[in-house]
């Protein structure tokens, strides 16, 4: 797997199922917490980690609040519920 | 002249006995690490030749060459027990004695003439090899050449181990050691290849083996008793006190292999701290001039470069990695007159990019051909300008060893050291890139080093800090990097 398999672009029909996920999950920024969030790629880490289930992702999400000092953060999903 | 035994021939001979078990018992030691054998310096899994091992790894999860190592008994390897710092350590230590014995034995040869033994001067000798093969399958001892003390099969053979299969052993073990490798590529491919040469040391330890075992049954063959008393007593007599001798030599060789094995296995840190401070010096002195020239074409590429450690397990890594690593920064400190920070934007917009097509070469044996991108590290420590008293770079990396490693022994946060000299060097590399992609996080992402005249272990993956010092005894276990520590490779691996 290289680099570029590592990480995918979601559609935006995706990135709408990421943000769903993440509000009924109740999911903050850890920093400011704010729950409003852009969402980035989604990192593949069921193959390359050992605590990972197979079929787990990281999706990059940026906290919208200007003034946060760590707006970069990400949620742990399972494919099923953003992929497809 | 006389051909006979003299003391000199006779101590050799013992000397020699005892260097060639601990060499082929060290040797398996080193083969039970990676136990495959490859024609390709990809070392594709499942395209080996050959094969110790019946590991299957799994398809559905990164695995590491860690996963595929082999533990083997001691009554097969030195020391045994999966321990291949203590392999090479005796392998190299033994080698350096076995080559001072081999030259003093080949100037002796010379000097006194006894040489001539094992020259063969007519063409007529290799017909009358063939014949004396016939006469021992038909139970018979064939005559020994007129004025000489062996027969034409003996001269050859003695010959061949001297002269031929010695020499072998020894530029195809050289033909292994990355520092070699990376200053002479040409000598690497007039084997075929870092595989090929791999594989054909292989083939001369079966040579070794199969002469050894034909030798002692010869011996036999030709009466033990008298045979033993030429190379005990010099000629043809006591043979009985020559043969209790011979057991009796041979039951101290059995001993001492007993007992070097049980305190290697029960002091290895002695064992790396002694026979490290030979070899090291060795190799600093002889390989660290040694510097990189490679630069393989983009055929010969290796499509998936194989792997060796697994990347941090931690959110706050898989997060930063998510986001591309836009929030990395690497702090380069300790003893410098101005310690940075860069980020991953700052690395990659350096000017001096520099890309590079080498030989990877792990500890365990196997290789990889890669391209990697970087800056130059010497760019780095210009930069930051170190202080006299320093010597050492310690690469602290991201990677918690208990907790992503566990086929490893050990625990703690994963660091290697390297002396300041190697970072000179003009292919020493802090890589972000590889074959024209950003770094892949098991590669080392986003930072790596590249060191291409040391083997793999050395070349610190997922970098978090590079720190000055002037020594590293404080670090750790002291010994200079988390593999030293924890499984006593030496600090300095040219070879
Ligand atoms: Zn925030």
């Amino acid at each position: 797997m290289g680099s570029a398999e590592e990480r995918r672009e979601l559609t935006d029909d995706q990135r709408e199922r990421v943000l769903r996920e993440a509000e009924e999950r109740g999911f903050a920024c850890g920093c400011c917490g704010s729950g409003e969030f852009k969402v980035g790629k989604a990192l593949y880490v069921g193959f390359l980690f050992l605590s990972e289930n197979h079929d787990n992702y990281v999706v990059a999400l940026t906290c919208k609040n200007r003034d946060c000092r760590t707006p970069r953060t990400g949620i742990k999903l399972k494919g099923a519920e953003f992929l497809y | 002249m006389e051909f006979g035994y003299p003391w000199w021939l006779r101590i050799e001979h013992f000397a020699n006995i005892i260097f060639m078990v601990f060499l082929i018992r060290s040797g398996l030691e080193i083969l039970a690490t990676h136990p495959k054998l490859y024609w390709s310096d990809d070392s594709r899994p499942g395209s080996e030749w050959g094969r110790f091992t019946k590991k299957v790894m799994p398809k559905d999860k990164l695995y590491d060459t860690l996963d595929e190592e082999e533990s083997y008994s001691s009554l097969v390897s030195m020391p045994g027990h999966k321990m291949l710092g203590m392999g090479r350590h005796w392998h190299f230590i033994t080698v350096l004695g076995w080559i001072m014995t081999g030259i003093i034995y080949v100037a002796l040869l010379f000097i006194t003439g006894q040489y001539h033994r094992y020259v063969p001067y007519s063409w007529e000798v290799f017909p009358r090899a063939w014949q004396d093969i016939v006469t021992y399958l038909s139970f018979d001892l064939p005559p020994t050449l007129p004025g000489q003390p062996f027969n034409a099969i003996q001269q050859l053979s003695y010959g061949a181990v001297i002269f031929i299969l010695a020499p072998f052993q020894i530029l195809t073990g050289a033909a292994q050691s990355p520092a070699i490798e990376a200053r002479f590529p040409w000598f690497v491919r007039l084997w075929g290849g870092r595989q090929w040469a791999r594989s054909l040391h292989f083939f001369g330890l079966l040579a070794f083996v199969g002469f050894i075992v034909i030798h002692l049954l010869m011996v036999t063959v030709h009466g033990f008793g008298p045979e033993t008393a030429k190379i005990v007593f010099g000629r043809e007599e006591h043979p009985v006190w020559a043969m209790l001798i011979t057991f009796a030599a041979l039951i101290g060789v059995v001993i001492l292999n007993v007992i070097a094995t049980k305190y290697t296995l029960s002091h290895p840190r002695n064992i790396q701290r002694w026979f490290g401070a030979v070899i090291m010096k060795v190799r600093r002195l002889g390989l660290h001039p040694l510097t990189s020239r490679q630069n393989y074409s983009k055929s010969e590429l290796t499509p998936e470069h194989r792997v060796n450690g697994k990347p941090p397990d931690v959110d706050s890594y898989k997060i930063m990695a998510a986001h591309d690593f836009v929030d990395y920064t690497i702090e380069v400190g300790g003893l410098v007159e101005r310690p940075m920070t860069f980020t991953l934007e700052d690395l990659r917009t350096f000017p001096t990019k520099q890309t590079q097509r080498v030989l990877h070469n792990c500890v365990q044996g196997w290789t990889s051909i890669g391209e990697w991108s970087g800056i130059p590290l010497r760019q780095i420590v210009e930069l930051v300008k170190p202080l006299p008293e320093a010597r050492h770079l310690v690469f602290w990396t991201m990677q918690d060893t208990e907790r992503d490693e566990p086929s490893a022994e050990g625990v703690g946060q994963f660091y290697e050291t390297i002396d300041l000299d190697l970072a000179y060097h003009p292919q020493t590399l802090l890589a972000y890139e590889m074959n024209g992609e950003p770094l892949p996080i098991k590669h080392g992402a986003p930072l790596r080093l590249r060191l291409e005249t040391q083997v793999g272990f050395k070349m610190a993956k997922w970098i978090e800090r590079i720190e000055f010092v002037s020594d590293y005894s404080q670090i750790g276990e002291g010994m200079g990097g988390w593999r030293e520590d924890n499984v006593f490779y030496d600090q300095d691996v040219g070879i």
